[in-house]
């Protein structure tokens, strides 16, 4: 297992997917939102000026023995990730957040209006997962092939419980400022930690 | 006898060492292993990388403790205890600083981040995290010669840290903190708002360490210089973390151009450097040689008048500073309903429009006899701080209130207040020197308050020597000769404005008022409020407390900087008037509400309902079905004044907000316009609360309770909230017992007002467990309680695994069913 590196991404640099928000907070697709445009601008500006991304990841290789992934330094049991990392030789490792200022724009407005709590709450998500795209496409750049549709603790069997571990071989508290509450959730809220496989060569 | 390193860091440069994760990562640290556990493992191998820095010159060596706390380190299940891991790294670095036989180095008791979040933002309470570093200073304050808190990316958690050093211990206080590309720390803060909240704790040195390496932190080192009045330390990383073919970590910028930066840092006037991440003994021995020739410059003290916020500074002694007097009781129903009704959004809400109608910092004033002060001040103010990026002045005269609020401020606040009583300064003034914060203080003494400039004078120089005897300095002190009315006395407006010009021209000290007391008992006050204000920012006011929603006030402070060359080409003074109609002045708000409610009525618009146009109340249906909030405050504010309030809500409020539920429930709306409705309904309800008793709206029939809560274990509550709001916007009596709320606290609610009904919300499959619980205690112990459920992680099967009474996927099928078991329990 490799070092532990961060990334360096502006908010500028990223767009947060409205289409996405939109499916968080329950529109059907292609619905009228013309009532609610003027609200969803101002969140997606506001969320983007709150937005500090901080991502920090490293390279190691994959050992799947059953249900049991060996990444060297960490292993997780579970089905679903053995199979979503299958002929898979190395992984990328990482965890990305919004930064805690959009967590903090988002319990304001959560605050004084139920509207613009959810759709806040809906486009910082879409936010955190800008962020993980960006790292994703960062990652193809660098392992020169398209990683797997990445997997988080919490998807399919692998449990959450997982997290301490996974931040800490990370350094995600000291690197990115992410932290863990007594029951595993993520403080920041808006942060993600992810596996990216990477298919080997031959 | 070895010098204090406070003695020494005014004579000279002094330097500390470098990074110690990368040096014992090639003795074989792994990867996610404390480096701190190697105190007990390996301590050889600790003491010779302490060794090797101090041969390279360093003067302070970090103790192998930056991780260490009782959250990691509990004694338990292998793991080392705190004490046995803090003991041994400082038992090694004094070691290694003895062998060396230098007599100018020195071993800091080094302090990370507690690796949780602070309240609000993560779930660890300030207090608790106080006591989390005070165990480590208690435990290694012995042996440390100073302590260095590094590495904290949040002000408040750095507070936390400050505070315990503080209160455990006499040793020097140095602090670093990181700062990202944009020179703020993750949670916003720049570095005016920490030097002004550190230099208010009263820290010897303070500046920047890690994240970035010393070519991003030369640009900011100017200012920390220019602001600071204390040394200014910077420890940069070695640029970049890189990862090489092998996967070895490699950091991009070497010794050599690191020294070279750090040469031009010294020339800026940091005078404290050392490195961080990716930094070895090569890079210290290269700096310190390079910087031997740059001259040891004492960094001067600074005269800036500065209070701030977690994330934002106000500098006093430019433009008068803008205090919002809102947030206060005195003569005012409503706010004082709020206070004992704890409805504590009341009172954000009033922060939050003061914000946005100017206000620069926020009065917080909360005492009413018949309520605990000293309890909801510490909630106010830190609720307010959760939602407001303006620093606050907290108002009490209860020492108690004003030390548990300064404790728990995340900033450096402004203090109201003190006076000339030398008993009122013995109180205050020490909480000030402890805390840090700009004190107001009053000219008014045993003898009462003087009728002349002259006695006011006197006693604002008194005060000011007083304050010097506890440290606080006149920068950190601002008067207020106070504005008395003139109806009463036709010199108390003259008199005041002498003291203004008089207290700044001789004694050097700012001044501030509560303008509007000068009207006191004459019509038309406003004319009075705004000239005197005029006039006494002309005489040299360098702050008021004022009512920013006040048109007149803004009116003149606006044009007042126009006038005194202080706004360029006028664009605030263009841009205040240009906002005047839309959202500024009360008057434009009723002119606004009746031309919207006249053309929705005139263009004859149908709503969603249907609702007949000609019907009084069509504007305001429409209103809320279409999620227009502030309209339908204001066409309620219309119709009230001619309407039965009750037949609003049940003729117009609900019908209108059933056709959007509808809607809903029919999937040809979706969540954000149920929401948007139900803020419109809210926001007209709260113009009918506003005009009559809350009694008054009640039909006679009781309203059935539900309690809601979010379970234990889980911090995240829109879900609930949006259902609460709908609950009550449907009529319901509402107990919201907020979130993290333990089973055995819903039974008691439950209980109390033999409650029928509760919804419970659980958003991660870790509390599921916790839901578990408390609905089995319910059925137990209030078996007359039905219970119903919600939340992200929710499904049907698993609510019939722990056996809630009713699984709903939504805010409105919660509706709907909290209105059927209504109706079965009251047959």
């Amino acid at each position: 297992m490799g070092a532990v590196c961060k990334l360096r991404i502006l908010a500028d640099e990223l767009d947060i997917n409205m289409e996405e928000a939109k499916r968080y907070m329950g529109y059907a697709k292609g619905a009228d939102v013309s009532d609610a445009e003027d609200i969803l601008k101002r969140a997606h500006d506001d969320i983007k000026s709150a937005l500090k991304p901080s991502v920090c990841y490293t390279i190691t290789f994959v050992k799947i023995a059953e249900n049991l992934v060996d990444f060297g330094l960490i292993q997780m049991k579970s089905d679903a990730l053995s199979r979503n990392l299958k002929g898979c030789g190395s992984a990328f490792l990482f965890a990305a957040t919004a930064g805690p200022l959009v967590d903090r724009l988002i319990a304001k407005k959560q605050r004084f209006s139920l509207a613009e709590g959810a759709i806040y709450d809906a486009v910082g998500s879409a936010a955190a997962e800008a962020v993980c795209n960006e790292a994703c496409r960062r990652f193809e750049e660098m392992a020169g092939s398209k990683p797997k549709p990445r997997f988080s603790p919490g998807y399919g069997d692998l449990d959450i419980s997982i997290q301490p571990d996974f931040l800490r071989v990370l350094d995600a508290g000291r690197k990115c400022g992410i932290t863990l509450t007594d029951n595993y959730l993520m403080a920041p809220l808006k942060s993600v930690t992810a596996i990216a496989g990477i298919k080997s060569q031959n | 006898m070895k010098k204090d390193i406070r003695e020494l860091i005014k004579e000279k440069k002094v330097y500390f060492d470098g990074g110690l994760g990368s040096l014992l990562q090639a003795r074989g640290l792994k990867p996610g292993e404390y480096p701190e556990t190697w105190n007990i493992t390996r301590p050889d191998d600790i003491k010779a990388v302490h060794a090797e820095y101090l041969s390279a010159g360093a003067n302070i060596i970090n103790s192998n403790t930056f991780g260490a706390n009782s959250l990691k380190f509990t004694g338990e299940e292998g793991m080392p205890g705190l004490s046995e891991v803090v003991k041994a790294g400082l038992d090694i670095a004094c070691k290694a600083v003895s062998e060396s036989d230098r007599e100018d180095a020195y071993v800091a008791l080094d302090i990370g981040p507690c690796g949780k979040l602070l309240e609000p933002l993560g779930d660890l309470p300030f207090e608790d995290a106080v006591n989390l570093f005070s165990e480590i200073v208690e435990v290694g304050k012995d042996k440390a010669d100073l302590i260095l808190i590094e590495t904290m990316n949040d002000s408040y958690e750095t507070k936390a840290a400050v505070l315990a050093a503080k209160e455990n211990s006499d040793l020097p206080v140095f602090v670093t903190n990181v700062y990202d590309e944009n020179e703020k720390l993750l949670t916003g803060a720049g570095p005016e708002v920490m030097i002004a909240m550190l230099e208010g704790l009263g820290v010897d040195a303070l500046g920047m360490n890690c994240s970035l390496g010393p070519a991003q932190m030369e640009g900011f080192v100017p200012d920390f210089v220019n602001n600071a009045s204390v040394p200014v330390i910077v420890n940069p990383n070695a640029g970049l973390p890189k990862s090489d073919e092998e996967g070895n970590t490699y950091y991009d910028v070497d010794a050599d151009e690191f020294s070279d930066i750090m040469v031009r840092i010294a020339k800026e006037g940091a005078m404290i450097l050392g490195g961080c991440c990716g930094t070895t003994p090569e890079y210290i021995r290269k700096t310190i040689e390079k910087t031997a020739a740059v001259p040891f410059k004492l960094n001067s003290e600074k005269d800036i008048s500065v209070i701030a916020s977690g994330s934002q500074a106000v500098t006093f002694g430019k433009a008068p500073v803008l205090i919002g007097e809102r947030i206060n009781p005195t003569g005012k129903k409503r706010f004082q309903q709020a206070l004992r009704d704890h409805d504590i959004d009341y009172v954000l809400e009033e922060g939050i429009r003061q914000q946005e109608a100017g206000a620069q910092v926020l009065d917080v004033n909360v005492g009413l006899p018949e309520i605990d002060e000293d309890a909801m001040m510490s909630e106010v103010v830190f609720e307010l701080q959760s939602v407001s990026d303006l620093p606050l002045q907290i108002d009490t005269t209860d020492p108690v209130v004003m030390e548990h609020a300064l404790r728990i401020y995340n900033g450096k606040p402004m203090i109201n207040s003190v006076n000339g009583k030398q008993e009122i300064m013995k109180e205050v003034f020490p909480l000030a020197a402890k805390y840090g914060g700009v004190v107001v203080g009053l000219t008014i003494d045993e003898e009462g308050i003087p009728v002349t400039a002259k006695g006011r004078v006197e006693i604002a120089r008194k005060i000011a020597d007083t304050a010097a005897e506890y440290g606080i300095s006149k920068k950190d002190l601002i008067i207020d000769p106070l504005a008395m009315a003139v109806s009463a006395d036709d010199k108390s407006g003259a008199v005041t404005l002498e003291a203004v010009e008089r207290i700044t021209k001789e004694l050097g000290l700012m001044t501030s008022l509560g303008v509007s007391n000068i009207s006191f008992g004459l019509p038309a006050r406003h004319l009075i409020n705004g000239t005197f204000f005029t006039m006494a920012m002309q005489s040299g006011l360098k702050a008021a407390i004022m009512n920013p929603f006040s048109n007149d006030m803004m009116s003149s402070y606006k044009a007042f900087l126009a006038l005194s060359g202080q706004d360029e080409n006028c664009l605030g003074y263009i841009d205040y008037v240009n906002q005047l109609p839309d959202d500024k002045k009360e008057a434009s708000m009723a002119n606004m509400a009746s031309g919207a409610a006249d053309g929705s009525a005139s263009s004859g618009s149908v709503g969603i309902s249907g609702a007949a146009s000609d019907s009084p109340f069509a504007p305001l249906m429409n209103a809320i079905e279409k999620g227009l909030k502030e309209k339908a405050g204001a066409i309620t504010r219309e119709l009230i004044a001619d309407n039965d309030p009750l037949a609003l809500v049940n003729e117009a409020i609900v019908p209108a907000l059933d056709v959007v539920g509808k809607g809903f429930e029919e999937k040809k709306l979706f969540l954000p316009q149920l929401l948007m409705a139900a803020d419109s309904a809210t926001a007209a309800f709260d113009v009918i609360k506003e005009n009559i008793n809350m009694e008054g709206v009640d039909d006679g029939s009781e309203k059935t309770k539900v309690v809601v809560a979010t379970v234990k274990g889980d911090i995240h509550d829109i879900g609930k909230n949006i259902v609460k709001v709908l609950l009550e916007n449907y009529g319901f009596d509402v107990i919201d017992l907020g979130k993290d709320v333990p089973p055995e606290a819903v039974l008691e609610a439950v209980l109390k007002d033999d409650v029928p009904l509760c919804g419970l919300s659980a958003l991660m499959t870790t509390t599921v467990p916790a839901m578990e619980e408390t609905i089995k205690l319910l059925h137990e112990k209030a078996p007359f309680c039905k219970t119903v459920v919600g939340g992200a992680v929710l499904t049907q099967e698993y609510a019939d695994m722990i056996h809630a009474d009713k699984y709903c996927k939504d805010a409105m099928e919660t509706v709907r069913y909290c209105e059927e078991a209504s109706a079965e329990s009251k047959n």
